[in-house]
Parts: structure tokens; sequence; C-alpha cells
């Protein structure tokens, strides 16, 4: 390899710009994150506030609906740092959530008669477990 | 010893593709344009920088059909993880090696004045 002049001061400015380019790369993908976490509390919320809570069901759907509906556009708008088939797995564990509760869960709770409102809340804790899974990036293998 | 600057590993030097491992270390799969933006590159510049790093199993560079448009994902592997770490490692040493030159350089003169 030529001797070419390599300074000191050349490697300090080498390892602030690898430095950087990690630190700019880590927080422009952070949002991703923060988009699942979001969707699993309000994907909670919702079942303990009809099951739980008694709200009544389209007055709980319409605000959980108005605020998936903005973090999702939200997410679209960043969708090219969004990790591979990250975006899909999330609409895949939305649908599997919904269907999980409403159609298994919920149904099966009410066949038991279920009295205790901690069996609504795990309920929804165990239905929202695809949504939270899609933090891993191992979800994406 | 030999100085450290005899360890530069030559292909990930280029300032272009040592930021794009840097970049990609810590990261699952990257998009192309994702990539490009947050290096403040051009295409062009962006694609053969990993041409290179991808000819030396750096990078591996997939091309996924969406709808009509493609999209091409980047990732880096666990050779191009290993090297871009030893090179850092190199880097950090070139500078250390530098501030203990330095810090000798800047040693008071403490012998004594003639009579």
């Amino acid at each position: 390899m030529p001797d070419k002049k390599f300074s000191v001061d050349d490697a300090t400015r080498l390892v602030a710009v690898g430095e950087k380019a990690e630190a700019d790369a880590r927080r422009a993908v952070r949002w991703f994150r923060v988009f699942v976490v979001m969707q699993a509390v309000y994907a909670l919320a919702f079942t303990v506030s009809i099951d739980v809570a008694g709200v009544d069901y389209w007055k709980a759907f319409a605000p959980f609906l108005l605020v998936t509906l903005c973090i999702w556009m939200i997410a679209l708008q960043h969708r090219q740092s969004a990790p591979r088939h990250g975006l899909r797995n999330m609409g895949i564990a939305v649908a599997t959530w919904f269907a999980l509760y409403t159609l298994m869960l919920d149904p099966a709770l009410q066949l038991f008669s279920a009295s205790s409102p901690w069996w609504w809340v795990l309920a929804g804790m165990v239905s929202v477990t695809p949504i939270l899974a899609c933090v891993f990036a191992s979800s994406r293998r | 010893m030999s100085h450290p600057r005899k360890d530069i590993d030559t292909l990930i030097h280029s300032p272009v593709r040592f930021s794009l491992l840097a970049a990609l270390r810590n990261l699952e799969d990257v998009d192309f344009r994702f990539l490009a933006d947050l290096l403040e590159v051009s295409d062009s510049t962006l694609s053969q920088a990993l041409t290179v790093l991808s000819e030396a199993d750096l990078v591996s560079v997939r091309k996924e059909a969406v709808g009509r448009r493609t999209r091409t994902w980047v990732r880096i592997t666990k050779v191009g993880r290993e090297a871009f770490e030893q090179h850092l490692a190199t880097l950090q040493a070139i500078v250390e090696a530098g501030t203990q030159t330095s810090r000798g350089e800047e040693k008071p003169d403490d012998t004594p004045a003639p009579a």
C-alpha cells in the first residue's frame, strides 16, 4: 500500500464521521419502535375501555380509529426508514390482534362467564403481543 | 511494534464507504434511498460504494419488486461488521498514538538551568 499522508487529525475526523453516521442512522429509525409501542398501547386501551370500563363500543372505537390512522399516516411518510417488511408485519399484527381478541378471547371469556376484569386485561395484553413482537428484528427474518 | 497506520483497510478507508458501514452497523436491512439521504450522497456514489463493498462481501444488496418499482435493501454482513470494527480500532489506535506523541512533546523541560 503506498504510504500516503494520513495524519492523526485525519484519523480523528474519520472516527467522528463514522460516529455521526452511526448516531444519525440510529436516530432515523428509532420512530418505528415508538410507532409499534403506541399502536400496542392504543389497542390495549381500546379493549380495556370496552370490556373493563364499560365504554360504548363505537365511542371507544372512534378515537382508537382516529389515533391509529394518524400514526399510520406518519409511519407511511417515514416508510423509507422503516425496517424491511416492518410496516407489512405491523399490518398483519394489527389484524391478528383484532381477530384474536374479538373472535377468540373475548367470546371465550364470555362463554366461561369470567367475572374479574383482570381476565379481560390479561386477554387484552395477550392479544397485543403480535403487535409488540414487531419491535424485534427477529420477527422480520 | 509497527505503527497502526499499516493496518488501515484501504477498502473501507474512503469516507463514504466508512460512513456507509458505520450507518449499517447496528441496523437491519436498510432502504437504498434512505441511505443516500442519510449519508447525503448521490445515488451513483452510493451505488459505486455498495458495488465495491458487496464484491468484498462486506455488505449484501437485495432487490425486491414492489408493484412496478424495485426497492433495494442493504445489510451489513458479519464479515463487514468485523472489518469495520477492526478498521475503527485501527483509527482509534492512530489517534491514541498521536495523542501520546503530542503529550511527550508538551512535557516541560525540567533539566536544571546552567549556573
